[in-house]
């Protein structure tokens, strides 16, 4: 079952990364601000749709009425204290039922909004790496612990400079490098395992660039956390490749400053055009 | 209402005739903007940088560029502080009067009051007083009522400095590793940034102490001088240790904060992982990894959150196999986040991390421990003091880069801690740790050390030309140091200090009641005077008068094996320094000749067998010695009419560049 909904996240990310190849010229051409604006507006505003159409919109009406109805009585009879309580009470029970009611879209929503938030990631949550700048790469394998770790290399090329490694480390199954770019672009970087070679993608550059730090294996988290590349088959020898890049620097657009930046611009972009839709949240 | 009319209409015209000028006035200001408000002067200061050898190598034509302004009259010798130690010449120079204005007169001073318990001569730490007893912690509330004070460390040097009166008069000055400036001075008037040297300690509060994990190291970790030692056991690959960080001062018995590390070794391509906090470290054998964040938490009680303190390291693998070898830096203060303040204003460390990365923030930046140690080849040290220049290289760039007007200072070490572990300049006689091969290839350092000067000053000539006065200098210069002379057993074997079988003046073997003078520091001697040192029994005046006189006539007939005298002269300090800071001040100042120093026995006290001994040690050549055997190098773009310029000139030589006028309190004249 896991297995499946892995594959069909691996099939939707395909779709999801051709739509941000679409997006990539615009994005690249402004400041991540703008884009980080733009996005998170835009996806208030969608949000909406299912909110409209799924939520049930007269219960919700009903609960909010209540509430009004029941801080009023507050309000006018607020020398009487068992009616102030017994309002208290129920402008709570009717403030918790909101939520209940918002659940159908919310879990509706949740899986496309995932997607989504691991389509951002790949631009606002990583910088590329700079020329000259070192970073490590680690490679996950498949294999027990301290079974013997199969002949790995980095093939040559010249995107990259290798400065340590490769140390392997059996009891974590794992194998490090430590590299120095060389030439700024999107570049695919070549590994050998034993009779097998696999590739990782490498950004450097100093521009706005999508940024994919890993590799996944078919894993649920890591395929939304990670979605730019296509993931390790599960019998892959190798399971993962991550490398390790800088944080993106910025209060708005800045490495896990920007999930908080959407929530709070996609929440303000919802409230301004919730009237023109007449949704009831 | 014609009044009115009138009175708005003046109104109006004042408003525009005003917002006119101020309109007009755009372009004067922003010409104003352009164009510097003060002259330009850039020191640069080579600790160290020998006026013998830089004459012998602008001979040889090896050092173009600063000969051609020894041509062009820009060149003398400068006579340093007494003595040559870099904190009291450094001190000297900043006050522009000799050590009696500043009260540094050594690296190493003595407490009086506790009979020569002995101190760095250039800050002191005081102890907080008053603390909360919570919970195993002994925490100190610095806040009304309780006032409780935090300890702190103090900047002994005494007297203004005189970037205070560019400061008075709004001219900016920037200092980047200033010695004798730790903690820094406060600007009063916000012109005046500096980047404090040679003092500023390491995390541990220490002037550097390295880590060293290797196999064949100690199981229990050994402290060294400069140093700590710990075994590393490898099993299946790997291997856990601790690096010892701070002491966790509020525990009621502070321990060291210890950060746990794991190694990861892969014999196969002789490299290692090194894992610590969230850092993943790739090291091939031979390699040195780059500044590490490293977080050391400082336990509070209960509820309390845990308060940080940031340290910055690098890691150098040594040797993978057969014998796994890891050394660790001293864990230096992080400048992006200081745990003390070592810069003024404290936020200038931060700017220039912000824009340069991470960098060395101890005063002693090469690491001559380690190779004193051992745990340094010659060939490794030469590395690491390569990578502490280039890193200083990067800074005088950013320095630069920020450098507008007024004054600029850099400060060079490394021809002072390169000098102090390569320099050798008698083939003639054996090097105490080096083949004579050896020895000569690595003065070459030395040498390749100053052309590296001359190309610093080519770069600087070439940008500036004649828009700044630019002014090259150094501290003092160096000697070989292969004999050293152990003064208190020399003093304890002549009867002045007593019992004849006492070992040191710390160790609780000397008899004060019958002790009449005592060494401690690199250059001073003390008499036990009575009223001043806590048990001291010399009577002020005609006896000790007497005995000053007899204890000079006495050290100038002390003679080495071969006959050559040791001392060429012993200054009487109240005849060679003036000024209101004397309280601490030795009362001899002992001025050797070349390839003789005080031992290091005899600085902190103790009393080695022999009077005169080899030097062993890798540190084999010194400067705290006559200042007339060792004076420093001056150059300028500009002549220099002073024939016997010394480093007191040169604070008053600043000041009249920005047409300031020489304080009363210096005794430094201009050399222009």
């Amino acid at each position: 079952m896991m297995n499946m909904i892995a594959q069909i996240i691996a099939w939707l990310n395909g779709w999801m990364n051709a739509l941000s190849g679409v997006l990539r010229g615009p994005m690249s051409a402004m400041p991540p601000w703008l884009s980080l604006t733009i996005i998170s507006s835009v996806l208030g505003v969608v949000l909406l749709i299912p909110v409209k159409y799924i939520s049930p919109q007269t219960a919700i009406s009903r609960v909010r009425d209540r509430i009004k109805a029941r801080l009023l009585a507050m309000k006018l009879f607020k020398d009487n204290i068992p009616v102030v309580l017994k309002s208290q009470a129920q402008v709570i029970i009717a403030a918790l039922m909101l939520p209940v009611y918002m659940l159908p879209p919310v879990l509706v929503m949740l899986l496309p909004f995932s997607l989504v938030l691991g389509q951002m990631g790949v631009w606002y949550q990583a910088s590329p790496l700079d020329v000259n700048e070192q970073a490590v790469i680690t490679m996950q394998l498949s294999e027990s612990e301290n079974s013997p770790i199969p002949s790995v290399s980095l093939a040559p090329t010249d995107a990259v400079n290798l400065v340590a490694g490769p140390v392997r480390v059996p009891s974590k199954q794992q194998v490090y490098w430590k590299i120095k770019a060389t030439r700024a672009g999107v570049h695919q970087l070549q590994f050998d395992v034993g009779n097998s070679r696999v590739s990782k993608e490498l950004s450097v550059g100093s521009g706005f660039m999508p940024v994919s730090m890993k590799r996944p294996a078919m894993h649920i988290g890591d395929l939304i956390l990670y979605p730019a590349e296509t993931p390790f088959d599960k019998d892959s020898v190798v399971q993962s490749i991550e490398i390790g890049y800088p944080d993106r620097d910025g209060f708005v657009t800045g490495s896990d400053n920007w999930v908080i930046s959407l929530f709070v611009i996609s929440m303000l972009g919802a409230l301004a055009v919730k009237p023109f839709f007449n949704v009831k949240i | 209402m014609k009044c009115l009319n009138t009175t708005g209409l003046k109104l109006a015209a004042t408003v525009w005739i005003g917002a006119a000028a101020l309109v007009s006035s755009g372009p004067v200001f922003a010409k104003n903007e352009v164009k510097a408000r003060h002259p330009k002067v850039i020191v640069i200061a080579f600790d160290g940088m020998d006026a013998q050898l830089t004459e012998k190598m602008m001979d040889a034509g090896e050092l173009p560029v600063l000969d051609a302004m020894r041509k062009k009259n820009g060149y003398r010798r400068l006579a340093t502080s007494n003595p040559p130690q870099t904190p009291v010449a450094f001190a000297s120079f900043i006050n522009g009067a000799d050590p009696g204005s500043h009260g540094i007169f050594d690296f190493v001073l003595r407490d009086p009051s506790k009979q020569c318990v002995p101190y760095y001569g250039a800050a002191e730490t005081v102890e907080g007083v008053g603390y909360v007893e919570f919970r195993g912690h002994h925490l100190p509330l610095n806040f009304w009522p309780f006032n409780h004070s935090l300890d702190q460390t103090l900047l002994k040097r005494e007297g203004t400095p005189f970037w205070h009166y560019l400061d008075q008069a709004g001219i900016h000055s920037d200092f980047y590793d200033l010695p004798s400036d730790y903690p820094p001075s406060k600007s009063e008037f916000g012109n005046h940034r500096c980047m404090a040297g040679m003092g500023v300690p390491d995390l541990l509060g220490t002037y550097g102490t390295y880590q060293h994990y290797g196999e064949d190291d100690p199981v229990r970790t050994r402290e060294e001088s400069g140093g700590m030692r710990t075994m590393l056991f490898f099993e299946e690959g790997a291997a856990k240790a601790e690096l010892t960080g701070p002491q966790d001062s509020f525990l009621a018995q502070p321990v060291p904060i210890k950060i746990p590390f794991t190694v990861y070794r892969d014999v196969d391509s002789m490299s290692a992982v090194i894992e610590i906090q969230d850092h993943t470290v790739i090291l091939n054998e031979g390699q040195w990894g780059s500044w590490l964040q490293v977080d050391f938490p400082l336990s509070l009680p209960g509820p309390l959150p845990d308060k940080h303190i940031s340290g910055i390291c690098r890691f150098y693998l040594q040797e993978v196999a057969p014998n796994f070898r890891l050394y660790v830096t001293p864990i230096n203060m992080d400048p992006s986040n200081p745990a003390a303040t070592i810069t003024e204003p404290p936020e200038f460390s931060t700017e220039v991390a912000s824009e340069l990365g991470l960098y060395y923030t101890a005063g002693f930046q090469e690491d001559h421990k380690a190779l004193s140690n051992g745990i340094f080849t010659d060939e490794e040290y030469a590395a690491q003091a390569q990578m502490v220049l280039d890193e200083r290289l990067h800074m005088l760039d950013y320095a630069k880069e920020h450098y507008k007007d007024g004054l600029l200072f850099f400060y060079f070490a490394s021809t002072d801690l390169q000098a102090h572990m390569f320099w050798w300049d008698d083939p003639a006689r054996p090097h105490p740790t080096r083949s004579k091969e050896q020895s000569e290839k690595y003065f070459n350092c030395v040498k390749d050390l100053y052309r590296e000067a001359d190309a610093i000053v080519a770069g600087l000539l070439s940008e500036y030309g004649d828009e700044a006065t630019l002014i090259v200098m150094s501290d003092h210069g160096f000697a070989n140091f292969s004999r050293q002379f152990n003064v208190n057993t020399w003093l304890r074997d002549n009867g002045y200090i007593q019992p004849a079988d006492c070992t040191g003046l710390m160790d609780g073997t000397v008899d004060w009641s019958k002790t009449r003078a005592y060494a401690i520091g690199m250059n001073g001697l003390y008499i036990n005077l009575k009223g001043r040192e806590r048990d001291g029994i010399v009577e002020p005046g005609e006896e000790a008068d007497q005995l000053m006189t007899e204890l000079i006539e006495k050290l100038k007939q002390v003679r080495d094996e071969d006959g050559r005298p040791v001392l060429r002269n012993v200054y009487l300090s109240s005849e060679v320094y003036h000024g209101p800071a004397m309280a601490r001040a030795p009362d001899f100042v002992l001025g050797y000749y070349r390839d003789y120093r005080t031992s290091w026995a005899s600085t902190l006290g103790d009393m080695n067998e022999g009077i005169l001994t080899d030097n062993k040690e890798a540190w084999a050549a010194d400067h705290c010695i006559d200042p007339l055997e060792v004076p420093g190098v001056l150059f300028s773009n500009r002549p220099i009419d002073k024939e016997d310029p010394a480093l007191i000139d040169l604070a008053p030589t600043i000041l009249a560049e920005f047409g300031l006028e020489k304080p009363v309190q210096m005794t430094g004249n201009n050399i222009f």
